[in-house]
């Protein structure tokens, strides 16, 4: 890794508090809390783009709004090219968010509908314009600016007066890129910015987006559930499990070669082509525990086939996977379970080895709050 | 573009009729209102049996019982009534609507703002725990029968209305994805209120308030029918006021219109409100608006696409279904 990250987090937390119930308040007993995101320590290089995996809840998008600042972090830091700023606020806070852009998932709800296109990919402008102490380009100016930028999306330069219903999700992703284009940034968060959008749409949302970031060299974080898009759009790749990153490291080492057990289940659980495989599946059993007040040890121990005693006992850290550089995971036993292929798992789903079920129950799915 | 639906129209020429009426009975009563409320019309001149007089092409609503013109009397309360709905859902409006914002937009737990939020919020369900009319007619009771009294009474009770639409609205649109990306844009609170959530919270709000002027309208008269037979001669010249008069004094098998047309101007005018708030609903909308334009035969741009060619190696990546 380079030595000067774009963006990194030290050990960056989210809790969201839970309201006290009757209970806790009559014993007295602070009130619980869900952590969301747990110490988790990241760094994007300047110009590269990070993919965050993981399933519903695992903390993913909570941590994507933690690095443009939506959120504000429970504890750790967060250093934007070398500078914290993790404590900023008021107007330093807005003017430094032309640096970091987010796409949301939803087409439909990203777009205020009162707005004409050019209104709704000028706002950025305008307000960092203001914000920076010059003075606020005219109508027409700012119109030329946004036609200018919109075939840059894909998008015709004579739609500058329509309103974002009458586009279709793909138009309207499109209209949420330029938006986010729009100030220069050298970071976009995109939070599932194609889940909505069908497959051929897909494609090309994600062509244009990697033809973006040739052209202008920022960063991406991209966040999805589809790695698919994370093998063709990014150089690295993070797991995430229950707001803790279980395995970062280059795609092709992650994706082919998966050291932690959640990993490799993720990778097995993938839909196949191939018909003789495809009622072979390694699962996981079991929903996705609280994020509650976790217990220590690795968050995954309930749920993996390989756990033993000391999984149970401390939160395992982050640290080189045997063989590979720049390649960190979270797993005690990662040289004795590292080499098992995801496939050698499919074919003992069939036959599961002793402790695949889980030890714990799953106590009920966090709150929506954290997907 | 209000042409495209016909009852739109109706409410919208209903809703304009009746204002350029109520301003030109206040400027210049003699165009529309032929005999004043104080005046003795040439009714008075025949047999008593026949002061009421059913309608007829000199008086067209008939006459009361003491021979006043009641097509004069009806016209002569136009104002009056118009006045009173519009003051008091206005009133609650800005009221209401202004204490909702401020309950729906600055309530994270522990500012000033929760505080603020959680106080108003209280009140408003103290009020909306007491049956709004009945409320009305204790406070009407406590201060006395007189306009000012009825309007104060109304405007307390109505006001918790807006605030708990107000804050619903601006619930549901501050956690939209556009909410959230103009703030990573940089955009001010302030700014993301008035150009963001009122903006979108408008058209509901709006639609409301055009409906609510004929419910105002509605329990106004209640009220006043409530109150009204205990009031001296001469009456105050409003609808609801007449219906508890005559209600009282001439039984409807009678004198059928004296019932007939104040309550019909009553049902004119909530209906028209009604009426125009839905056509107000379609024309502030962009989506609908664009479509009522395009029935016109004016047709807008297509939607771009650049489909049919998905490129690049995407195409299968994004696609496919894994390694």
């Amino acid at each position: 890794m380079s030595p000067e990250p774009l963006v990194e987090t030290v050990a960056l937390s989210k809790e969201f508090p839970l309201p006290r119930t009757v209970t806790e308040t009559f014993h007295r007993r602070p009130a619980r809390a869900v952590h969301a995101v747990d110490s988790v320590s990241l760094a994007l290089q300047p110009g590269e783009t990070l993919g965050l995996i993981g399933e519903s809840g695992s903390g993913k998008t909570t941590f994507g709004w933690l690095l443009s600042r939506l959120h504000d972090a429970t504890s750790g830091e967060i250093r934007f090219d070398g500078q914290e700023i993790g404590r900023l606020t008021g107007a330093a806070l807005r003017a430094w968010r032309r640096n970091v852009q987010v796409v949301f998932q939803d087409p439909v709800g990203s777009l205020d509908p009162r707005l004409k296109v050019w209104e709704i990919v000028a706002e950025p402008i305008r307000v960092q314009e203001k914000l920076r102490g010059g003075s606020s380009p005219s109508r027409g100016e700012m119109r030329a600016r946004v036609q200018a930028t919109l075939p840059q999306v894909g998008l015709p330069p004579d739609c500058l007066d329509q309103y974002a219903h009458e586009f279709s999700g793909g138009g309207r992703q499109r209209i949420s890129l330029a938006r986010a284009f729009s100030v220069d940034p050298r970071l976009i968060v995109l939070d599932e910015p194609t889940s909505a959008l069908d497959v051929s749409v897909q494609a090309q949302i994600l062509n244009r987006l990697v033809d973006l970031q040739r052209a202008r060299g920022l960063a991406y974080l991209l966040i999805t559930h589809n790695v698919a898009a994370v093998r063709f759009a990014a150089d690295r790749v993070a797991v995430m499990y229950l707001g803790q990153v279980v395995e970062v490291g280059d795609v092709r080492a992650v994706l082919d070669a998966p050291v932690h057990p959640y990993t490799k289940a993720l990778i097995a659980a993938l839909p196949r082509t191939d018909p003789s495989r495809r009622h072979a599946r390694y699962r996981i059993t079991g929903d996705i525990p609280t994020l509650i007040d976790p217990k220590p040890g690795c968050r995954f121990a309930p749920r993996c086939p390989f756990a033993k005693e000391p999984c149970r006992l401390a939160d395992p850290p982050l640290r080189p996977a045997p063989g590979a550089s720049g390649h960190l995971v979270a797993c005690v036993r990662a040289e004795e379970v590292g080499a098992i292929p995801p496939s050698a798992l499919l074919e003992s789903a069939e036959a599961p080895p002793t402790g695949v079920e889980p030890a714990v129950a799953a106590p009920g799915r966090p709150g929506s709050s954290v997907s | 573009m209000l042409r495209a639906n016909p009852l739109t129209f109706l409410g919208f020429v209903l809703v304009v009729l009746l204002v350029v009426a109520a301003v030109l009975v206040v400027l210049s009563p003699q165009l529309l209102v032929p005999y004043r409320a104080t005046q003795e019309t040439k009714a008075y001149t025949v047999p008593p049996t026949l002061l009421r007089w059913p309608p007829s092409l000199v008086h067209p609503f008939g006459t009361d019982e003491t021979s006043f013109d009641l097509y004069s009397e009806v016209m002569l309360a136009l104002p009056l009534d118009l006045a009173i709905g519009l003051f008091i859902a206005g009133s609650a409006l800005l009221l209401g609507g202004a204490l909702g914002l401020v309950a729906g937009f600055w309530d994270r737990p522990g500012t000033i703002g929760a505080v603020a939020s959680a106080a108003i919020l209280r009140t408003t369900d103290v009020f909306l725990a007491f049956p709004s009319l009945l409320l009305a007619l204790a406070i009407v009771a406590a201060l006395g029968f007189n306009l000012n009294a009825l309007l104060l009474a109304l405007v307390l009770t109505w006001w918790p209305y807006y605030v708990r639409l107000v804050r619903g609205e601006v619930l549901a649109i501050r956690h939209l994805p556009y909410v959230t990306a103009a703030r990573a844009a940089g955009v001010g609170e302030l700014r993301i209120l008035g150009r963001h959530v009122v903006r979108n919270l408008l058209e509901p709000v709006v639609v409301y308030f055009t409906l609510d002027i004929g419910t105002v309208l509605v329990s106004f008269s209640t009220i006043s029918f409530v109150f009204g037979a205990a009031i001296a001669y001469p009456r105050p010249p409003e609808w609801g006021n007449m219906l508890s008069t005559f209600q009282v004094n001439q039984p409807i098998t009678h004198a059928w219109w004296l019932i007939a047309f104040p309550a019909l101007a009553i049902f004119v005018t909530a209906l028209a409100f009604s009426l125009f708030g839905d056509g107000l609903r379609d024309v502030l909308d962009p989506r609908t608006r664009r479509a009522l334009v395009q029935s016109q035969g004016v047709s807008a741009a297509p939607p771009p696409s650049e489909l049919a060619q998905p490129t690049g190696p995407a195409a299968e990546s994004a696609g496919g279904s894994g390694p």
